[in-house]
């Protein structure tokens, strides 16, 4: 019951920080904070989250920052898929190592939101949309180390399943 | 998964048939767009609380005398109406719809930068529609381009997907303004080398395609480039509005019901 609130604390904590008004210089600089929380929870708890869980925060993603919808549900639930695949694998690299994934990640599902922008009518825009994946990735090793002491405060544990 | 978002981003993109799912999302989520604007209220209410007491007289003062200043230039304006109505009865022109306000509040701006749109605290219930034309306190802003019952969306004049039909003030020449994703300019696309425009020319809405009302300034001609190898003039337009500043703005209803 209190992981569930956790869980569901940070997923909004995270919506929140997406749309908070920011300096209009400093807006590519805006980490995905959203992919970054469901990707913690996806790697620490993979037998409860996946893709439903994604494509459901993605839709409600989708009106919050006013796209066509569709949009975040497909680029989530892409990303979260291959994290669900790999999440043994990943759970074993470094924080750093990770990071180098969460770029990768970010950057694939950037591209996806590109796509969809350009096939439904917006004028290309170079490189700059790849920027927010580097952030993200900076910020991946804190924000782990910082959900997992939430995580471990409130008792919920990874079952390990062999 | 896959097949289920295709599907959306075809229903969204080609019919209207999401937009009541859509404004229902968008009324469930006014909590959190009201929590995103937390910090902007807070450092307002700290900087009101905190003013000093001549701080406040200063500014009493200012009010005051701007307070004056306008209400001389609405009586003018009034004089200016009243002639203005009976020179159209002179010329039997049809009278100007007469034009309701709304004062509205901008609670989240967009957080994308390909996407320029405020949004603000009024919505269906209290009359906005969508197209419905938005100034600020400086010149033109935007129009609504989604509504929900009590929040509704503007699409900034500076948003590339935006186009205003304007004219210009001097010769009153009839162009096109349009955004280029940039808060302080906007272009001016398909203008002939040889037009007569020139650097500081005011634009206003020319009330052409039926969405802007005439006569709403739009901003001021900040720099032409004439290229001989181009076929047209390149034109960049300063917009009076504060695009990215303004936290107050008026929705016009310039059509019945």
């Amino acid at each position: 019951m209190k992981a569930d609130l956790l869980v569901l604390v940070t997923v909004l904590a995270a919506m929140l920080l997406s749309i908070v008004d920011m300096p209009s210089w400093s807006l590519w600089a805006r980490p995905e904070w959203v992919l970054l929380v469901l990707f913690y929870w996806v790697l620490a708890l993979p037998e409860r989250f996946g893709i439903f869980s994604a494509a459901t925060v993605g839709l409600i993603q989708d009106s919050l920052t006013a796209s066509v919808y569709g949009r975040h549900v497909l680029a989530y639930s892409l990303v979260v898929a291959v994290v669900l695949v790999a999440h043994k694998r990943l759970r074993m690299f470094d924080a750093w190592q990770q990071a180098g994934m969460i770029f990768m990640l970010i950057g694939i599902e950037r591209l996806i939101k590109y796509w969809i922008d350009i096939a439904s009518g917006q004028a290309p825009s170079g490189l700059w949309f790849l920027f927010p994946a580097m952030i993200s990735a900076l910020i991946w090793p804190w924000l782990m180390v910082v959900l997992r002491s939430l995580r471990r405060r409130v008792g919920l544990i990874r079952v390990i399943h062999h | 998964m896959i097949l289920f978002s295709v599907l959306l981003l075809v229903l969204d993109t080609t019919t209207t048939a999401l937009q009541p799912f859509k404004s229902y999302l968008m009324d469930a989520a006014k909590p959190l767009y009201g929590l995103a604007d937390m910090p902007n209220r807070l450092l307002k209410f700290g900087g009101d609380r905190t003013m000093t007491k001549e701080g406040l007289v200063v500014k009493n003062a200012q009010l005051e005398a701007e307070g004056l200043v306008l209400r001389a230039k609405v009586q003018k304006l009034a004089a200016l109406t009243i002639e203005n109505v009976r020179l159209r009865e002179l010329l039997n022109a049809s009278a100007p719809i007469n034009e309701r306000l709304l004062l509205a509040e901008v609670i989240v701006v967009s957080p994308n930068p390909l996407l320029h749109y405020v949004m603000i605290d009024k919505g269906s219930e209290d009359g906005v529609y969508e197209g419905q034309p938005v100034v600020d306190a400086y010149g033109l802003f935007g129009q609504i381009m989604e509504v929900a019952s009590h929040s509704s969306r503007v699409l900034l004049i500076s948003d590339q997907r935006h186009a205003v039909p304007v004219q210009l003030d001097r010769t009153g020449a009839r162009l096109i303004a349009e955004g280029m994703n940039d808060f302080i300019e906007l272009s001016i696309p398909n203008v002939a080398l040889t037009s007569d425009i020139i650097k500081g020319d005011v634009l206003s809405t020319s009330g052409l395609g039926g969405i802007f009302p005439v006569g709403y300034p739009l901003g001021r001609v900040a720099e032409i480039t004439h290229d001989e190898g181009l076929p047209f003039s390149i034109i960049k337009v300063k917009p009076f509005a504060h695009l990215d500043r303004t936290r107050h703005v008026l929705l016009l209803f310039n059509r019945d019901g």
